[in-house]
Protein backbone atom coordinates (compact mmCIF):
# COMPACT_ATOMS: atom_id res chain seq x y z
CA UNK A 1 0.00 0.00 0.00
CA UNK A 2 1.26 3.42 -0.88
CA UNK A 3 2.35 5.55 2.07
CA UNK A 4 1.10 8.77 0.47
CA UNK A 5 -1.45 8.83 -2.29
CA UNK A 6 -2.71 11.97 -3.99
CA UNK A 7 -5.50 11.69 -6.53
CA UNK A 8 -6.53 14.38 -8.99
CA UNK A 9 -5.52 17.35 -6.81
CA UNK A 10 -6.86 20.70 -8.00
CA UNK A 11 -6.24 23.97 -6.23
CA UNK A 12 -6.99 27.58 -7.13
CA UNK A 13 -6.31 30.82 -5.32
CA UNK A 14 -9.00 33.09 -6.68
CA UNK A 15 -8.71 32.98 -10.47
CA UNK A 16 -5.25 31.52 -10.28
CA UNK A 17 -5.41 27.81 -11.04
CA UNK A 18 -2.26 26.51 -9.30
CA UNK A 19 -2.68 22.74 -9.32
CA UNK A 20 -4.35 21.15 -12.33
CA UNK A 21 -4.97 17.55 -11.45
CA UNK A 22 -1.93 16.04 -9.78
CA UNK A 23 -1.68 12.31 -9.05
CA UNK A 24 1.13 11.01 -6.92
CA UNK A 25 1.80 7.73 -5.20
CA UNK A 26 4.68 7.34 -2.79
CA UNK A 27 5.83 4.08 -1.25
CA UNK A 28 7.18 3.59 2.24
CA UNK A 29 10.81 4.69 2.59
CA UNK A 30 10.92 6.69 -0.61
CA UNK A 31 12.70 10.03 -0.68
CA UNK A 32 10.89 12.06 -3.29
CA UNK A 33 12.35 15.37 -4.43
CA UNK A 34 10.02 17.75 -6.23
CA UNK A 35 11.71 20.20 -8.59
CA UNK A 36 10.24 22.91 -10.74
CA UNK A 37 10.34 26.62 -11.54
CA UNK A 38 8.75 29.04 -9.10
CA UNK A 39 5.03 29.21 -9.57
CA UNK A 40 4.87 25.62 -10.72
CA UNK A 41 2.80 24.67 -7.67
CA UNK A 42 5.29 22.43 -5.89
CA UNK A 43 5.02 24.13 -2.50
CA UNK A 44 1.25 24.29 -2.81
CA UNK A 45 1.17 20.59 -3.62
CA UNK A 46 3.16 19.86 -0.48
CA UNK A 47 0.81 22.01 1.58
CA UNK A 48 -2.28 20.22 0.29
CA UNK A 49 -0.94 16.98 1.76
CA UNK A 50 -1.35 18.22 5.34
CA UNK A 51 -4.19 20.59 4.47
CA UNK A 52 -2.34 23.81 5.30
CA UNK A 53 -3.90 24.62 1.94
CA UNK A 54 -6.95 22.45 1.40
CA UNK A 55 -7.25 21.32 -2.21
CA UNK A 56 -10.49 22.14 -4.00
CA UNK A 57 -10.81 18.72 -5.53
CA UNK A 58 -9.24 15.28 -5.25
CA UNK A 59 -8.22 13.17 -2.30
CA UNK A 60 -5.25 12.77 0.00
CA UNK A 61 -4.37 9.53 1.68
CA UNK A 62 -1.60 8.90 4.19
CA UNK A 63 -0.98 5.36 5.46
CA UNK A 64 -4.38 4.33 4.20
CA UNK A 65 -6.24 7.17 5.92
CA UNK A 66 -8.07 8.88 3.09
CA UNK A 67 -9.56 12.35 3.13
CA UNK A 68 -11.76 13.75 0.40
CA UNK A 69 -10.64 17.33 -0.28
CA UNK A 70 -14.11 18.54 -1.21
CA UNK A 71 -15.84 17.47 1.97
CA UNK A 72 -13.60 17.00 4.94
CA UNK A 73 -14.25 17.30 8.62
CA UNK A 74 -11.93 19.13 11.02
CA UNK A 75 -11.30 15.93 12.92
CA UNK A 76 -10.15 14.19 9.72
CA UNK A 77 -7.67 16.97 8.98
CA UNK A 78 -6.26 16.76 12.48
CA UNK A 79 -5.87 13.00 12.21
CA UNK A 80 -4.16 13.39 8.83
CA UNK A 81 -1.82 16.03 10.23
CA UNK A 82 -0.89 13.71 13.08
CA UNK A 83 0.44 11.23 10.54
CA UNK A 84 2.63 13.85 8.89
CA UNK A 85 5.14 16.51 9.92
CA UNK A 86 6.53 19.48 8.08
CA UNK A 87 9.79 21.41 7.91
CA UNK A 88 9.29 24.99 6.77
CA UNK A 89 11.29 27.35 4.64
CA UNK A 90 11.30 29.97 7.40
CA UNK A 91 11.69 27.38 10.19
CA UNK A 92 8.55 28.69 11.95
CA UNK A 93 9.82 27.76 15.38
CA UNK A 94 7.67 28.86 18.30
CA UNK A 95 9.29 32.14 19.31
CA UNK A 96 8.04 32.01 22.90
CA UNK A 97 9.63 28.65 23.57
CA UNK A 98 13.19 27.41 23.89
CA UNK A 99 14.61 24.94 21.40
CA UNK A 100 13.97 22.12 23.86
CA UNK A 101 10.39 23.27 24.45
CA UNK A 102 9.82 23.62 20.71
CA UNK A 103 10.69 20.00 20.18
CA UNK A 104 8.78 18.78 23.25
CA UNK A 105 5.66 20.81 22.58
CA UNK A 106 3.72 18.42 20.37
CA UNK A 107 4.72 15.38 22.40
CA UNK A 108 3.17 16.99 25.47
CA UNK A 109 0.11 18.66 23.95
CA UNK A 110 -0.72 16.27 21.13
CA UNK A 111 0.68 12.91 22.15
CA UNK A 112 0.09 13.48 25.87
CA UNK A 113 3.52 12.37 27.03
CA UNK A 114 4.47 13.39 30.53
CA UNK A 115 7.03 16.17 30.60
CA UNK A 116 9.96 14.09 31.76
CA UNK A 117 9.64 11.52 28.98
CA UNK A 118 9.09 14.24 26.40
CA UNK A 119 12.17 16.10 27.58
CA UNK A 120 14.29 12.96 27.42
CA UNK A 121 13.11 12.17 23.90
CA UNK A 122 13.64 15.77 22.78
CA UNK A 123 17.20 15.91 24.10
CA UNK A 124 17.96 12.67 22.28
CA UNK A 125 16.54 13.89 18.96
CA UNK A 126 18.24 17.27 19.26
CA UNK A 127 21.58 15.55 19.76
CA UNK A 128 20.94 13.63 16.55
CA UNK A 129 20.55 16.86 14.56
CA UNK A 130 23.69 18.24 16.17
CA UNK A 131 22.17 20.53 18.80
CA UNK A 132 23.87 19.68 22.06
CA UNK A 133 23.07 20.42 25.71
CA UNK A 134 24.57 23.89 25.44
CA UNK A 135 21.86 24.98 23.00
CA UNK A 136 18.76 23.46 24.62
CA UNK A 137 17.66 26.54 26.52
CA UNK A 138 18.24 29.06 23.76
CA UNK A 139 15.31 30.80 22.13
CA UNK A 140 15.03 30.52 18.34
CA UNK A 141 16.01 34.16 17.83
CA UNK A 142 19.35 33.46 19.50
CA UNK A 143 20.36 30.79 17.03
CA UNK A 144 21.67 30.84 13.48
CA UNK A 145 19.35 29.94 10.63
CA UNK A 146 21.05 26.58 10.26
CA UNK A 147 20.59 25.76 13.94
CA UNK A 148 16.97 26.89 13.80
CA UNK A 149 16.27 24.70 10.81
CA UNK A 150 17.91 21.71 12.46
CA UNK A 151 15.66 22.31 15.47
CA UNK A 152 12.75 22.45 13.02
CA UNK A 153 13.78 19.07 11.68
CA UNK A 154 14.00 17.70 15.23
CA UNK A 155 10.49 19.03 15.94
CA UNK A 156 9.21 17.08 12.95
CA UNK A 157 11.21 13.92 13.67
CA UNK A 158 10.17 13.52 17.27
CA UNK A 159 6.59 12.79 16.24
CA UNK A 160 7.74 9.73 14.38
CA UNK A 161 5.51 10.68 11.46
CA UNK A 162 4.64 8.42 8.55
CA UNK A 163 5.96 11.07 6.17
CA UNK A 164 7.95 14.29 6.59
CA UNK A 165 7.25 17.16 4.22
CA UNK A 166 10.18 19.52 3.55
CA UNK A 167 9.18 22.86 2.07
CA UNK A 168 12.34 24.42 0.57
CA UNK A 169 14.24 23.79 3.81
CA UNK A 170 17.41 25.58 2.73
CA UNK A 171 16.04 28.47 0.66
CA UNK A 172 16.10 31.01 3.49
CA UNK A 173 19.56 30.09 4.72
CA UNK A 174 22.84 31.90 4.24
CA UNK A 175 24.86 29.96 1.66
CA UNK A 176 27.47 28.80 4.17
CA UNK A 177 24.74 27.26 6.36
CA UNK A 178 23.06 25.24 3.61
CA UNK A 179 25.53 22.37 3.89
CA UNK A 180 24.91 21.55 7.55
CA UNK A 181 21.15 21.44 7.02
CA UNK A 182 21.42 19.27 3.91
CA UNK A 183 23.70 16.93 5.86
CA UNK A 184 21.04 16.65 8.56
CA UNK A 185 18.31 15.95 6.01
CA UNK A 186 20.49 13.35 4.37
CA UNK A 187 21.01 11.63 7.71
CA UNK A 188 17.24 11.62 8.23
CA UNK A 189 16.74 10.09 4.79
CA UNK A 190 19.11 7.27 5.67
CA UNK A 191 16.87 6.22 8.57
CA UNK A 192 14.35 5.02 6.02
CA UNK A 193 11.58 7.45 6.83
CA UNK A 194 9.34 8.49 3.93
CA UNK A 195 10.14 12.02 2.79
CA UNK A 196 8.88 14.52 0.25
CA UNK A 197 11.28 17.38 -0.35
CA UNK A 198 10.63 20.53 -2.34
CA UNK A 199 14.00 22.09 -3.10
CA UNK A 200 16.22 23.79 -5.66
CA UNK A 201 19.31 21.83 -4.61
CA UNK A 202 19.98 19.67 -7.64
CA UNK A 203 23.11 18.11 -6.22
CA UNK A 204 21.22 17.12 -3.11
CA UNK A 205 18.45 15.59 -5.23
CA UNK A 206 20.99 13.59 -7.19
CA UNK A 207 22.58 12.20 -4.06
CA UNK A 208 19.63 11.58 -1.76
CA UNK A 209 16.46 11.20 -3.81
CA UNK A 210 15.05 7.82 -4.72
CA UNK A 211 12.74 9.57 -7.15
CA UNK A 212 12.65 13.04 -8.70
CA UNK A 213 9.42 14.69 -9.79
CA UNK A 214 9.57 17.63 -12.15
CA UNK A 215 6.55 19.94 -12.03
CA UNK A 216 5.55 22.84 -14.19
CA UNK A 217 2.30 24.75 -14.63
CA UNK A 218 0.50 22.84 -11.90
CA UNK A 219 1.17 19.42 -13.36
CA UNK A 220 3.75 16.69 -13.08
CA UNK A 221 5.79 16.82 -16.28
CA UNK A 222 8.15 13.95 -15.67
CA UNK A 223 9.30 11.65 -12.90
CA UNK A 224 11.77 8.88 -12.30
CA UNK A 225 15.07 7.99 -10.64
CA UNK A 226 17.40 11.00 -10.23
CA UNK A 227 20.01 9.77 -12.70
CA UNK A 228 17.29 9.54 -15.35
CA UNK A 229 15.52 12.85 -14.72
CA UNK A 230 18.54 14.93 -13.85
CA UNK A 231 20.99 13.51 -16.38
CA UNK A 232 18.84 12.32 -19.25
CA UNK A 233 15.51 14.10 -19.05
CA UNK A 234 13.02 13.17 -21.77
CA UNK A 235 10.86 16.28 -21.72
CA UNK A 236 12.00 19.51 -23.32
CA UNK A 237 10.69 21.56 -20.40
CA UNK A 238 12.72 19.55 -17.90
CA UNK A 239 15.86 20.01 -19.99
CA UNK A 240 15.29 23.72 -20.24
CA UNK A 241 14.76 24.05 -16.49
CA UNK A 242 17.88 22.05 -15.64
CA UNK A 243 19.98 24.04 -18.09
CA UNK A 244 18.82 27.28 -16.55
CA UNK A 245 19.59 26.09 -13.02
CA UNK A 246 22.95 24.62 -13.86
CA UNK A 247 24.02 27.69 -15.83
CA UNK A 248 23.10 30.09 -13.04
CA UNK A 249 24.77 27.91 -10.44
CA UNK A 250 28.00 27.58 -12.40
CA UNK B 1 -5.45 81.03 45.41
CA UNK B 2 -4.41 79.20 48.54
CA UNK B 3 -1.95 76.50 47.49
CA UNK B 4 -1.20 75.56 51.07
CA UNK B 5 -4.79 74.39 51.52
CA UNK B 6 -4.59 71.81 48.73
CA UNK B 7 -3.29 68.89 50.84
CA UNK B 8 -6.12 69.39 53.32
CA UNK B 9 -8.62 68.22 50.70
CA UNK B 10 -6.95 64.87 50.08
CA UNK B 11 -8.53 62.92 52.98
CA UNK B 12 -12.07 63.94 52.06
CA UNK B 13 -11.51 63.35 48.36
CA UNK B 14 -10.07 59.93 49.02
CA UNK B 15 -13.33 58.77 50.59
CA UNK B 16 -14.70 58.76 47.02
CA UNK B 17 -11.64 57.02 45.62
CA UNK B 18 -13.14 53.51 45.93
CA UNK B 19 -15.94 54.58 43.56
CA UNK B 20 -13.40 55.67 40.92
CA UNK B 21 -11.53 52.40 41.37
CA UNK B 22 -14.72 50.37 41.09
CA UNK B 23 -15.69 52.14 37.86
CA UNK B 24 -12.21 51.56 36.45
CA UNK B 25 -11.92 47.90 37.40
CA UNK B 26 -15.39 46.91 36.24
CA UNK B 27 -15.07 48.88 33.00
CA UNK B 28 -11.69 47.28 32.26
CA UNK B 29 -13.16 43.81 32.75
CA UNK B 30 -16.22 44.45 30.60
CA UNK B 31 -14.31 46.30 27.90
CA UNK B 32 -11.91 43.35 27.64
CA UNK B 33 -14.80 40.90 27.33
CA UNK B 34 -16.61 42.98 24.71
CA UNK B 35 -13.32 43.78 22.99
CA UNK B 36 -12.43 40.08 22.74
CA UNK B 37 -15.77 39.36 21.11
CA UNK B 38 -15.43 42.27 18.70
CA UNK B 39 -11.84 41.41 17.77
CA UNK B 40 -12.86 37.83 16.97
CA UNK B 41 -15.61 39.32 14.81
CA UNK B 42 -13.28 41.72 13.05
CA UNK B 43 -10.94 38.82 12.21
CA UNK B 44 -13.78 36.64 10.93
CA UNK B 45 -13.73 35.37 7.37
CA UNK B 46 -17.46 36.02 7.25
CA UNK B 47 -17.65 39.45 5.64
CA UNK B 48 -20.96 40.40 7.29
CA UNK B 49 -19.63 39.65 10.77
CA UNK B 50 -16.33 41.41 10.08
CA UNK B 51 -18.26 44.41 8.72
CA UNK B 52 -20.44 44.67 11.81
CA UNK B 53 -17.40 44.44 14.09
CA UNK B 54 -15.51 47.09 12.12
CA UNK B 55 -18.56 49.35 12.06
CA UNK B 56 -18.88 48.99 15.82
CA UNK B 57 -15.21 49.92 16.28
CA UNK B 58 -15.54 52.93 13.98
CA UNK B 59 -18.63 54.17 15.82
CA UNK B 60 -17.25 53.72 19.32
CA UNK B 61 -13.94 55.33 18.46
CA UNK B 62 -15.57 58.25 16.72
CA UNK B 63 -18.04 59.27 19.37
CA UNK B 64 -16.90 61.48 22.27
CA UNK B 65 -17.28 59.66 25.57
CA UNK B 66 -19.32 62.44 27.11
CA UNK B 67 -21.86 62.25 24.30
CA UNK B 68 -22.05 58.49 24.69
CA UNK B 69 -22.76 58.97 28.39
CA UNK B 70 -25.66 61.27 27.56
CA UNK B 71 -26.93 58.96 24.85
CA UNK B 72 -27.09 56.07 27.29
CA UNK B 73 -28.16 58.00 30.35
CA UNK B 74 -30.79 60.20 28.72
CA UNK B 75 -31.63 58.38 25.52
CA UNK B 76 -31.69 54.70 26.39
CA UNK B 77 -34.42 54.92 29.12
CA UNK B 78 -36.69 56.70 26.64
CA UNK B 79 -36.15 54.11 23.96
CA UNK B 80 -36.68 51.29 26.43
CA UNK B 81 -39.83 52.91 27.77
CA UNK B 82 -41.34 52.77 24.29
CA UNK B 83 -40.95 49.02 24.26
CA UNK B 84 -42.27 48.75 27.79
CA UNK B 85 -39.09 48.38 29.84
CA UNK B 86 -38.66 50.61 32.85
CA UNK B 87 -35.03 51.54 33.52
CA UNK B 88 -35.59 53.75 36.55
CA UNK B 89 -34.05 51.25 38.97
CA UNK B 90 -30.67 51.39 37.27
CA UNK B 91 -28.03 53.37 39.13
CA UNK B 92 -26.04 56.15 37.50
CA UNK B 93 -22.79 54.32 38.19
CA UNK B 94 -24.06 51.45 36.02
CA UNK B 95 -24.54 53.86 33.12
CA UNK B 96 -20.99 55.12 33.54
CA UNK B 97 -19.54 51.61 33.66
CA UNK B 98 -21.59 50.66 30.58
CA UNK B 99 -20.42 53.74 28.69
CA UNK B 100 -16.75 53.33 29.50
CA UNK B 101 -16.91 49.60 28.75
CA UNK B 102 -18.42 50.26 25.34
CA UNK B 103 -16.16 53.13 24.33
CA UNK B 104 -12.97 51.43 25.54
CA UNK B 105 -13.98 48.06 24.09
CA UNK B 106 -13.23 49.44 20.61
CA UNK B 107 -9.64 50.24 21.60
CA UNK B 108 -9.33 46.87 23.33
CA UNK B 109 -10.62 45.10 20.21
CA UNK B 110 -8.12 46.89 17.98
CA UNK B 111 -5.35 46.11 20.45
CA UNK B 112 -6.22 42.41 20.43
CA UNK B 113 -6.57 42.24 16.67
CA UNK B 114 -3.24 43.94 16.07
CA UNK B 115 -1.45 41.79 18.65
CA UNK B 116 -2.90 38.61 17.19
CA UNK B 117 -1.84 39.58 13.69
CA UNK B 118 1.62 40.55 14.91
CA UNK B 119 2.40 36.92 15.75
CA UNK B 120 3.68 35.50 12.52
CA UNK B 121 1.23 33.18 10.84
CA UNK B 122 3.92 30.58 10.14
CA UNK B 123 3.92 29.61 13.81
CA UNK B 124 0.23 28.75 13.62
CA UNK B 125 0.93 26.65 10.53
CA UNK B 126 3.77 24.92 12.35
CA UNK B 127 1.43 24.19 15.25
CA UNK B 128 -1.10 22.74 12.83
CA UNK B 129 1.60 20.71 11.11
CA UNK B 130 2.41 18.87 14.35
CA UNK B 131 -1.25 18.09 14.88
CA UNK B 132 -2.40 20.81 17.27
CA UNK B 133 -5.94 22.12 17.20
CA UNK B 134 -6.48 25.88 16.86
CA UNK B 135 -7.46 26.00 20.51
CA UNK B 136 -4.21 24.41 21.68
CA UNK B 137 -2.12 26.48 19.29
CA UNK B 138 -3.81 29.66 20.47
CA UNK B 139 -3.38 28.85 24.13
CA UNK B 140 0.21 27.62 23.96
CA UNK B 141 1.78 29.57 21.10
CA UNK B 142 -0.22 32.55 19.85
CA UNK B 143 -1.75 34.03 22.99
CA UNK B 144 1.44 34.14 25.10
CA UNK B 145 3.19 36.10 22.35
CA UNK B 146 0.22 38.33 21.52
CA UNK B 147 -0.19 39.16 25.22
CA UNK B 148 3.41 40.32 25.49
CA UNK B 149 2.89 42.52 22.45
CA UNK B 150 -0.35 43.93 23.87
CA UNK B 151 0.90 44.91 27.34
CA UNK B 152 2.02 48.49 26.55
CA UNK B 153 -1.21 49.22 24.65
CA UNK B 154 -3.28 47.60 27.36
CA UNK B 155 -1.65 49.82 29.96
CA UNK B 156 -2.29 52.86 27.82
CA UNK B 157 -5.95 51.93 27.29
CA UNK B 158 -6.46 51.45 31.03
CA UNK B 159 -4.81 54.81 31.79
CA UNK B 160 -7.01 56.61 29.26
CA UNK B 161 -10.10 54.97 30.64
CA UNK B 162 -9.07 55.74 34.21
CA UNK B 163 -8.91 59.42 33.34
CA UNK B 164 -12.28 59.26 31.61
CA UNK B 165 -13.91 58.04 34.82
CA UNK B 166 -13.76 61.71 35.78
CA UNK B 167 -16.73 62.23 33.43
CA UNK B 168 -18.91 60.30 35.88
CA UNK B 169 -19.73 63.42 37.87
CA UNK B 170 -21.71 64.79 34.91
CA UNK B 171 -24.56 62.42 35.73
CA UNK B 172 -24.20 62.82 39.46
CA UNK B 173 -21.94 59.96 40.48
CA UNK B 174 -19.90 60.81 43.55
CA UNK B 175 -16.52 59.71 42.30
CA UNK B 176 -13.30 61.67 42.93
CA UNK B 177 -14.43 64.61 40.86
CA UNK B 178 -18.02 64.39 42.07
CA UNK B 179 -16.71 64.54 45.62
CA UNK B 180 -14.54 67.51 44.69
CA UNK B 181 -17.55 69.34 43.35
CA UNK B 182 -19.48 68.58 46.52
CA UNK B 183 -16.65 69.90 48.69
CA UNK B 184 -16.35 73.10 46.73
CA UNK B 185 -20.07 73.80 46.62
CA UNK B 186 -20.22 73.37 50.40
CA UNK B 187 -18.10 76.49 50.61
CA UNK B 188 -19.95 78.19 47.77
CA UNK B 189 -17.21 77.55 45.23
CA UNK B 190 -14.66 79.78 46.94
CA UNK B 191 -12.06 76.96 46.98
CA UNK B 192 -13.03 75.44 43.65
CA UNK B 193 -9.64 75.76 41.98
CA UNK B 194 -7.74 74.29 44.97
CA UNK B 195 -10.10 71.30 45.14
CA UNK B 196 -9.76 70.54 41.45
CA UNK B 197 -5.99 70.84 41.66
CA UNK B 198 -6.08 68.31 44.50
CA UNK B 199 -8.22 66.01 42.29
CA UNK B 200 -5.77 66.43 39.44
CA UNK B 201 -2.83 65.51 41.66
CA UNK B 202 -4.56 62.30 42.75
CA UNK B 203 -5.27 61.34 39.12
CA UNK B 204 -1.75 62.18 38.10
CA UNK B 205 -0.18 60.08 40.88
CA UNK B 206 -2.43 57.15 39.98
CA UNK B 207 -1.43 57.38 36.32
CA UNK B 208 2.24 57.41 37.35
CA UNK B 209 1.64 54.20 39.30
CA UNK B 210 -0.24 52.62 36.39
CA UNK B 211 2.62 53.47 34.04
CA UNK B 212 5.10 51.86 36.41
CA UNK B 213 2.93 48.76 36.75
CA UNK B 214 2.69 48.48 32.95
CA UNK B 215 6.42 48.75 32.50
CA UNK B 216 7.04 46.30 35.32
CA UNK B 217 4.58 43.77 33.90
CA UNK B 218 6.13 44.09 30.48
CA UNK B 219 9.61 43.51 31.88
CA UNK B 220 8.54 40.51 33.92
CA UNK B 221 6.59 39.03 31.07
CA UNK B 222 9.17 39.41 28.36
CA UNK B 223 12.12 38.54 30.59
CA UNK B 224 14.00 35.59 29.21
CA UNK B 225 11.71 35.20 26.29
CA UNK B 226 13.91 36.98 23.86
CA UNK B 227 17.04 37.60 25.90
CA UNK B 228 19.82 35.15 26.50
CA UNK B 229 18.90 32.43 28.94
CA UNK B 230 21.65 29.91 28.46
CA UNK B 231 21.67 27.96 31.69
Amino acid sequence: MAKVELTNIHKSFGDNHILKGVDMSIEEGEVVVILGPSGSGKTTLLRTINFLDAADEGSVSVSGFKVDCKKHRKSEIIELRRKTAMVFQNYNLFANKTILENVMEALVTVKKYNKKDAEKAAIEILAKVGLGEDRLHFYPSQLSGGQQQRAGIARALILNPDVILFDEPTSALDPELVGEVLQTIKAVAQTGITMIVVTHEIAFAKEVASRVIFMEGGKIVEQGPPEEILVHPQEARTKEFLNRIINTNA
Amino acid sequence: MNLAAIPSYFPKLMTAFPVTIRITVESVIFSLLIGALVSVGSLSKNKAIAGIAKGYIAFMRGIPTLILIFLLYLGLPQVMKRIGINMQGISTITYIIATLSLSTSANMAEMMRASYLAVNKGQLEAAYSVGMTFRTAFRRIIFPQAFGIAIPTLGNNIIMMFKETSLAFTVGVIDLLGKGRAISSASYGSNRLEVYIACGIIFWLCVLILERVTKFTENIYTRGRKQATAK
